[in-house]
């Protein structure tokens, strides 16, 4: 009988070990930021979907263009017709692996995020540098990188030029928690 | 002479005045207010998810305001899952009494269709019942 409950409760531990090896953050929030002397603009999307495996070390981001907020309806329009043209490319995604990842490690942990960013259709290999938070079973993941708005084909017009910055500060946070497929 | 330089004057002006005027309003449109618009589809949650695979109804439902209904699969302070397909996003808190299991009809704009966990996405919602 003694054999049966070790024998039952070794099954529940390992089994919530091995539930525990994916996480997913529903609401994160992308930022982007675009500086020019004539005006600034700030766009921010929050309900932005991530996912890590742990067994992996892999990290998967997905983000519908349609949900970007901007301050004024005017640059959202122009931002999901013109520029992303949101109708035909609805979503920007990432995919990599985070190099050297250690889960265990209580607190925080700097690494280098490598992978694919595809937006506009177009796909770029990046190395982004992120912070990664271990906190209560969840990680906080959170940091910054740029991106040139021509490396993604998007077109600005001559009378536009000066209002968007050719670089694109973009900050990324999310928060994850254990996911149960 | 004087008179119609004057009244040339005002003219150009007033002029000047209005085109200021226009610029203004076009550069500073008001946001759409989801909750004051009419609702265009009303979908079961099931039809809302299929109408992502068939090609050309995608592009119609994007960005439109919709209502759907179904069972609440997971909640928390500003989101629900509805039958484990569409995942909301409301512009308020939710009622505390709201609980899994519950029927709830909602009314938002379709963002989109994630296929990462394969949810239709509907944003700054309101719940109906």
């Amino acid at each position: 009988m003694n054999k049966f409950i070790i024998l039952v409760y070794f099954i529940l531990v390992t089994g919530q070990q091995l539930v525990a090896q994916k996480y997913i953050a529903r609401q994160g929030r992308i930022a982007l930021f675009s500086y020019t002397p004539v005006e600034n603009i700030k766009a921010e999307n929050n309900q932005v979907l991530s996912i890590i495996d742990l067994s992996k070390g892999r990290i998967a981001v997905s983000m519908l263009m349609h949900a970007f907020i901007f301050e004024k309806a005017l640059m959202r329009e122009h931002f999901n017709e013109s520029y992303v043209e949101s109708d035909i490319y609805p979503k920007a995604t990432f995919e990599g692996e985070i190099i050297d990842f250690e889960p265990l490690l209580a607190g925080e942990q700097t690494r280098i995020i490598k992978g694919n960013f595809t937006m506009h259709g177009v796909s770029q290999e990046l190395e982004i540098k992120a912070k990664i938070n271990y906190v209560d079973d969840g990680y906080q993941l959170s940091g910054n990188f740029e991106a040139i708005v021509d490396d993604y084909h998007i077109k600005i017009p001559p009378l536009l030029a000066g209002n968007i910055a050719k670089v694109i500060s973009v900050d990324f946070k999310f928060e994850y928690e254990p996911y149960q497929e | 002479m004087k008179m119609n330089k004057r009244h040339l004057f005002l003219g150009v002006f007033g002029l000047l005045i209005i085109l200021i005027l226009c610029g203004y309003l076009y550069l500073n449109q008001s946001h759409r207010n989801i909750k004051d618009e009419e609702v265009r589809y009303t979908l079961t949650s099931s039809e809302l998810e299929e109408s992502f695979g068939i090609s050309g109804s995608e592009m119609r439902i994007v960005d439109q305001v919709i209502q759907t209904q179904g069972r609440i699969t997971a909640l928390d302070e500003k989101t629900i899952t509805i039958d484990k397909k569409i995942d909301v996003s409301f512009m308020e808190k939710l009622p505390v009494g709201l609980k899994t299991g519950m029927k709830a009809t909602i009314k938002g704009r379709c963002v989109g269709y994630d296929d990462l966990l394969g949810m239709v996405k509907v944003d700054q919602a309101i719940l109906i019942e």
